[in-house]
């Protein structure tokens, strides 16, 4: 009995695990500095920084939802960034048609993600890999190989329509918006894929392809559905990204990549789920950043925390594979 | 070479929910060609891959002369000079390398041969091949090969890793008559001259009465029989057998009692589902022509191979079909994908449950609702609670057993995740089910209530195809049955003018006095 009873919660320990490493490290942070860490206004700086690794990798997270994966996201969200900061800056379009047409500039870029994918049959990874570097380079030809800030003249000389940022743009990129912006994907996100139909398909196929194919789910079309869902998120991340650093940088969503990857991995094993979802993603993305703010603040140098990123998203990793024996 | 015995001493094999291996008791001497025999789902496999190492949970004793031995790993049995050739040849062999490459690779990966010497390495090859009378040249590339040459390759390259006991996993199933005798000299060379045992797996029941000196007969898991070969041995008794006389099933069908079969009414109209002529493009099924009345349970019987599941695969728009016409209701219908098929209320329960079945992370309500999942949606969002509540009265109505509906359906057991892919179709009121080999991996008891679950189909009007190599399965649960062979259509019968013995003959094709 006792016995059992050891197992159940070593079990409940496992399943769990994400989430009490996680209270650990708050519990551990908050004491070891003083009151710093929990602090309000350091968790209103953990959630902004969460924000955009959250946002994207809630793109993530739907794409893997049907067994999808796509390494082009950040690099997507990168030339989308472009594609925003030229409408509304050089062209002087206002920010919401600017903002409608960088979204919808990524729908159509995932067109040809889809195509590699679905009509090639090219394998997700080997696609989105040749897709890192299709993005990249585009990108750098239409902006002229640097970045878009405010000033800048573009590539032909001409001088932008506008010049000097807006209120609400800058708004986009700061607190309490950058988090009720995350708030709202996450909210969307969950209840896409928990209770809608379309969700509820794009698991299916994520749990068993060929299982879903003899159901008469018709896998191409929910996989290039979830896909143009991706697109719209990815292209969220890009404004949010950008009006952040009131600038379109050079590959300035590139880095979020791994980070984004992480927290998707991580979540995918809290509760013992063992299939990615919004809120473990959330978590994931909470956990990683909450390390990387604790060690700063604990005076960890900061080119370590790549180091401390790698970890988790191996330990994540060693999670999802070190069960699947058979 | 020394004396080679190998026992098998209550060998047992569990997978979650079945037993695949029920005490086997088995021994085999140098020298002995040894039959091993039995229908789809016996335990053949499972056996072998124990004794080739791969399977490495069995429980039990295995001793090899007298010496009780570990078998955990195909280096293990290798060791002991237990080798094996599968019948995907193609897997063991680099087509890239030559014949003598392939054949000393065992060498050259181990050190015994140090260098790489072109030349000592076609000469070495030859001795060997020459020994075995092999008429293969040492020169040529692996994928120039034919599968029987592969296949001799194989045997030679066991045969010179001091192999003392060669298993043979169906070898002769694509080999032509001519290439199935020069298989066969061989192995009799292997166990007279060479002193090797061998067991030989076979479904063609003349082969093993010409080479095999005695036959084991497995059944469910467990052997059945163990009898010596001499002329006087008729195919009747080995075929009796494999597949007995009083089937357990037989009893369920009678207690069921209440199905009915329409002999002798002649069909009013034209039939429910209608297949004429139906062939596809790799040519594994050719002129299948059949109809299923609704209410009927149809037969598809024949071994693996024979063409069953392509042809399920084809009705279900999953396979190519070159030619033929396919009427439902009297309508000529074509079904390019599955989607379609579904559309038309068409059902397939895939033969690999496991692979193509189930949806192993997902719920067992989800497992059940995901067909008709449309009808649990309002405006595209979807009605968890309400299809959770659905599906647990539906769960308790056909029986699966878990804790709750909201269980992953990876943890069941075979039977009942079965019962859920049939059930997934109920949900969906589908017309006409297509069942290929459902009760794979199922146990008993789970068998009964899924025969009396296909019999109510029926019994609502449903048509259902049942596609099967299990004659007792067939006799328990069809009202009439097409047998297949080579992917041609060979017979018809009601199932009350047929007995065990009959639909044996006609699926191994062998004649009745054998």
């Amino acid at each position: 009995m006792d016995k059992e009873r050891g197992n159940k919660i070593g079990l409940f320990c496992l399943k769990q695990a994400t989430v009490i490493v996680t209270l650990l490290a708050v519990l551990f942070f908050s004491v070891y500095t003083g009151g710093s860490f929990a602090s309000y206004g350091n968790v209103v700086n953990i959630l902004r920084s969460m924000s955009i690794t959250t946002i994207l990798a809630i793109a993530f997270t739907v794409t893997l939802a049907c067994d999808g994966f796509d390494m082009s996201t950040c690099t997507l969200a990168s030339c989308a960034g472009y594609v925003f900061m030229a409408c509304y800056l050089w062209y002087g379009l206002p920010l919401w048609l600017s903002i409608v047409i960088c979204i919808v500039f990524t729908m159509t870029a995932y067109l040809l993600t889809m195509f590699l994918i679905l009509i090639c049959k090219i394998p997700d990874m080997l696609a989105t890999c040749a897709l890192m570097f299709i993005h990249q380079g585009i990108g750098q030809w239409f902006t002229g190989g640097g970045g878009i800030s405010a000033g800048m003249n573009l590539p032909d000389g001409t001088i932008p329509k506008r010049v000097t940022f807006e209120a609400a743009f800058a708004k986009i990129g700061q607190t309490p918006w950058i988090i009720l912006i995350m708030l709202l994907c996450i909210v969307v996100a969950h209840i896409f894929l928990q209770h809608t139909k379309l969700g509820a398909f794009l698991y299916a196929i994520g749990s068993n392809k060929k299982a879903a194919e003899l159901s008469g789910i018709s896998v191409a079309k929910y996989r290039f559905l979830a896909g143009m869902v991706t697109a719209v998120f990815i292209g969220i991340g890009a404004v949010v990204v950008c009006s952040r650093n009131t600038a379109a940088q050079l590959g300035g969503c590139d880095n979020y990549l791994m980070t984004a990857l992480a927290a998707v991995f991580v979540g995918r094993s809290v509760g013992g789920k063992e299939k990615p979802f919004i809120l473990g993603t959330t978590l994931g993305a909470a956990l990683i950043v909450i390390l990387e703010n604790g060690l700063i603040l604990c005076s960890v140098p900061y080119y370590v925390l790549p180091a401390v990123k790698g970890f988790v998203l191996a330990s994540a990793l060693a999670a999802v594979y070190i069960k699947k024996k058979e | 070479m020394e004396e080679f015995i190998l026992t098998a001493d209550r060998v047992s094999v569990e997978f979650p929910g079945v037993k695949a291996l029920d005490e086997v008791d088995f021994e085999i001497k140098a020298g002995e060609i040894w039959a091993l025999v039995g229908a789809n789902g016996a335990g053949k496999s499972t056996f072998v891959k124990v004794l080739s190492g791969i399977c490495r949970s069995y429980a039990g004793k295995i001793r090899c002369n007298g010496q009780k031995v570990s078998l955990r790993s195909p280096a293990d049995a290798a060791r002991l000079g237990i080798h094996i050739v599968y019948q995907e040849v193609d897997e063991a062999i680099l087509p890239d390398f030559t014949v003598a490459e392939n054949l000393l690779m065992g060498d050259l990966a181990l050190g015994k041969k140090k260098l790489y010497h072109r030349k000592s390495i076609v000469e070495d090859a030859a001795k060997i091949l020459s020994e075995l009378h092999l008429e293969l040249v040492p020169e040529h590339r692996g994928r120039e090969l034919s599968l029987s040459e592969k296949q001799l390759l194989l045997i030679a390259k066991a045969v010179h890793q001091e192999c003392r006991l060669l298993i043979l996993d169906e070898p002769t199933a694509a080999l032509s008559k001519a290439e199935t005798e020069r298989l066969f000299q061989v192995i009799r060379f292997l166990a007279r001259e060479k002193g090797s045992a061998v067991i030989f797996i076979s479904h063609r029941i003349p082969e093993i009465m010409e080479i095999c000196g005695k036959c084991t007969v497995m059944r469910d898991g467990r052997i059945t029989a163990e009898f010596e070969i001499t002329p006087e041995t008729k195919q009747d008794e080995i075929i009796c057998a494999m597949f007995g006389h009083s089937s357990v099933y037989a009893n369920g069908r009678n207690a069921e009692g209440g199905f009915s079969k329409k002999t002798g009414k002649p069909p009013e109209g034209c039939p429910f589902f209608e297949v004429s002529n139906l062939s596809d493009s790799r040519n594994k099924f050719h002129n299948i022509s059949f109809h299923v009345e609704a209410g009927e349970v149809v037969g598809l019987a024949g071994l693996t191979g024979a063409g069953k599941t392509e042809i399920c695969k084809a009705l279900f728009g999953a396979g190519k079909v070159e030619s033929g016409e396919i009427y439902m209701g009297g309508k000529r219908i074509t079904i390019r994908n599955s989607v379609e098929a579904v559309q038309k209320g068409i059902a397939l329960v895939p033969e690999q449950r496991r692979s193509e079945g189930i949806f192993p992370t997902m719920e067992t309500a989800f497992n059940l609702g995901v067909a008709a999942l449309p009808a649990f949606c309002h405006f595209g969002f979807w009605q968890k609670k309400k299809m959770e509540k659905y599906m647990d009265a539906y769960i308790r109505e056909i029986g699966i057993k878990c804790s709750s509906a909201k269980q992953e359906i990876r943890f069941l057991s075979g039977g009942n995740q079965q019962k859920a892919v049939i059930g997934k179709w109920m949900v969906a009121k589908s017309n006409l089910y297509i069942l290929d080999e459902p009760m794979q991996g199922v146990d008993i008891g789970a068998k009964q209530e899924l025969f009396a679950l296909i019999r109510e189909l029926a019994g609502e009007g449903r048509a259902v195809i049942y596609a099967s190599s299990d004659v007792s399965e067939l006799l328990a649960v069809t009202n009439r049955i097409y047998v297949l062979n080579g992917g041609v259509v060979t017979g018809n019968f009601m199932t009350n003018d047929v007995n065990e013995q009959e639909l044996m003959h006609q699926i191994l094709e062998v004649s009745h006095d054998g």
